[in-house]
């Protein structure tokens, strides 16, 4: 498993904190004690090992249907911890005023938040947008995403990183979970923020008008564009 | 304890089994057999990277002993660790106060000499609780024979095809020199000493104890699978590799032979030796002359 926790900026900002009760964090979140994770003489265990050819195969699909139980039991959770505290997250994805949206912009992390400001703001000025945070990215939602976006005319994929060679990662992943769709709505790739290189508000809106009027006028297949990178704008 | 008794006395269970994936008349399975007997099942063991790991790290294990399987730099720090993470249970009443676990660790040369030599010698400095075995078998076997700082001076290996300029250089002195309770080199081919000395390991309360073995490797020094024995014995016999142990300073021979035998006859009986000159031996002779005398061999 790996937690991404993005760095500098979300790190060493400070924002008011709901601590709850601890009565109901233990009751929640347990002590944790597990059943086996000390290496004893009672209980051999080996830590560590290498698996060969032999077993690899047999390893590596348990793994993928470990990864594809987790998806229900992070719905579950979040559920849980939503009856218990008052907010939840959304489980797998956490769409935001995507009930009639047309456009939607597809981001992770801090992006978010930034994509939810550029939707209340262009909602306001009628333009039907909406956004979708993709709070984790493995196990992938694809059905999640599927079931979604199949109204939309156009998604806009933000991307933080970038796959040297190929383009954006979660564009990729996204474009790979609708192909199966037959009505599928466009998709545009955005690579921006690499190494915390700030986008703004603004940055975003005018990026989604202009995604949009370029999906109106027919330019569709269009490689990654590279958002506020010196010489390039 | 003379030899027949040590034997007696030897577990009956086999802690390390077969079906491993050993090469055949590899010297590291009866190292491992011998080796488990002695600390038995109350032992936790890690595991640096090195052929003879592969056993019990492979999926699935022929060690009938916990493990922890790490990089080839890490295996003396895992003692400091576990033996920590032992006191801090024993601290916590999750582990009876009496209970002896021996916390051993099992290493290559390239491992311990090369690689995790600064790690080794932090846990040796700062003598944390456990045995360190470190199983020397002169170069870098599991990929592929490249030479190692025990790789003894004019040997072949595939990086050093006219032989390696270098001598071996002589870890278990380095380990003594860390004023450690017990240090003590060993070989495959002298079980009676090799357990007697994981014994004398185990049964000291505390502290970094080291015991270093050769084990000949018959593929990477390029003679016979069914010679492992012969080999390791000559090795021993004509001097070029002595057992003695240190305690508390203080170094004794634990074998000598009546008349020690010409190094010839064990380099003249491996591949990786096979390019000498008359020459190279004799100067490998003067040197291994010198050497015993010092310790009155």
């Amino acid at each position: 498993m790996a937690v991404c926790f993005e760095g500098l900026v979300i790190s060493h900002f400070l924002e008011p904190v709901e601590v709850p009760d601890q009565g109901a964090v233990d009751d929640f979140l347990p002590a944790y004690d597990p059943d086996h994770v000390l290496l004893s003489p009672k209980k051999i265990m080996h830590l560590s090992v290498t698996v060969n050819d032999h077993y690899f195969m047999e390893y590596k699909y348990q793994q993928q249907e470990a990864m594809n139980n987790a998806k229900a039991v992070i719905k579950e959770v979040d559920e849980e911890f939503g009856e218990k505290f008052g907010r939840n997250y959304g489980g797998l994805l956490k769409p935001y005023r995507m009930e009639d949206a047309e456009v939607a912009i597809l981001s992770m992390g801090s992006s978010a938040g930034l994509a939810r400001i550029a939707v209340d703001e262009l909602r306001e000025e009628g333009v039907p947008i909406g956004s979708i945070k993709l709070r984790v990215f493995r196990p992938f939602p694809e059905e999640e995403l599927q079931a979604i976006v199949g109204n939309l005319k156009l998604l806009i994929v933000l991307d933080r990183d970038v796959s040297i060679g190929m383009g954006g990662i979660v564009y990729s992943d996204v474009a790979g979970s609708l192909y199966p769709l037959k009505s599928k709505p466009a998709l545009k790739s955005y690579i921006t923020g690499l190494g915390g290189r700030v986008l703004k508000v603004n940055e975003l809106k005018k990026l989604a008008m202009s995604a949009l009027s370029e999906i109106e006028q027919g330019e569709v297949d269009k490689p990654a564009l590279w958002v506020g990178v010196r010489g390039l704008e | 304890m003379n030899c027949e008794e040590i034997t007696k006395n030897l577990s009956r269970i086999e802690y390390f089994k077969g079906g491993h994936l050993l090469c055949p008349g590899c010297s590291g399975g009866i190292f491992w057999r011998l080796v488990t007997k002695v600390l038995g099942e109350n032992s936790i063991s890690t595991l640096g990277a090195t052929c003879i790991s592969l056993p019990p790290a492979v999926f699935p294990s022929v060690l009938d002993i916990p493990s922890i399987y790490v990089s080839m730099a890490t295996p003396a720090p895992l003692i400091s660790g576990v033996s920590a993470g032992l006191r801090a249970l024993k601290r916590k009443g999750k582990l009876a106060k009496d209970e002896k676990i021996t916390v051993f660790a099992v290493a290559g040369d390239g491992g311990t000499a090369d690689i995790g030599f600064g790690a080794l010698s932090g846990a040796a400095e700062r003598n944390d609780d456990g045995v360190y075995f470190c199983y020397d078998n002169e170069a870098y076997m599991n990929t592929g024979i490249q030479r190692s700082s025990q790789t003894p001076q004019k040997s072949w290996t595939t990086s050093t095809l006219e032989g390696k300029p270098q001598p071996k250089k002589n870890l278990p002195k380095i380990m003594a020199d860390h004023n450690l309770p017990y240090v003590a080199t060993a070989s495959v081919g002298f079980p009676d000493d090799l357990i007697m000395k994981a014994k004398k390991a185990r049964d000291i309360t505390g502290g970094f104890r080291y015991i270093h073995t050769q084990g000949p490797c018959a593929p990477g020094w390029r003679f016979p699978e069914n010679k492992v024995i012969e080999i390791a014995r000559l090795a021993v016999d004509c001097g070029m590799w002595l057992l003695y142990e240190v305690e508390d300073g203080d170094l004794k021979l634990t074998y000598k032979p009546i008349r020690r035998k010409p190094v010839n006859e064990y380099l003249s009986k491996q591949g990786r030796f096979s390019h000498l000159t008359e020459d190279d031996i004799k100067e490998i002779q003067g040197q291994v002359d010198q050497e015993c005398e010092k310790y009155n061999f």
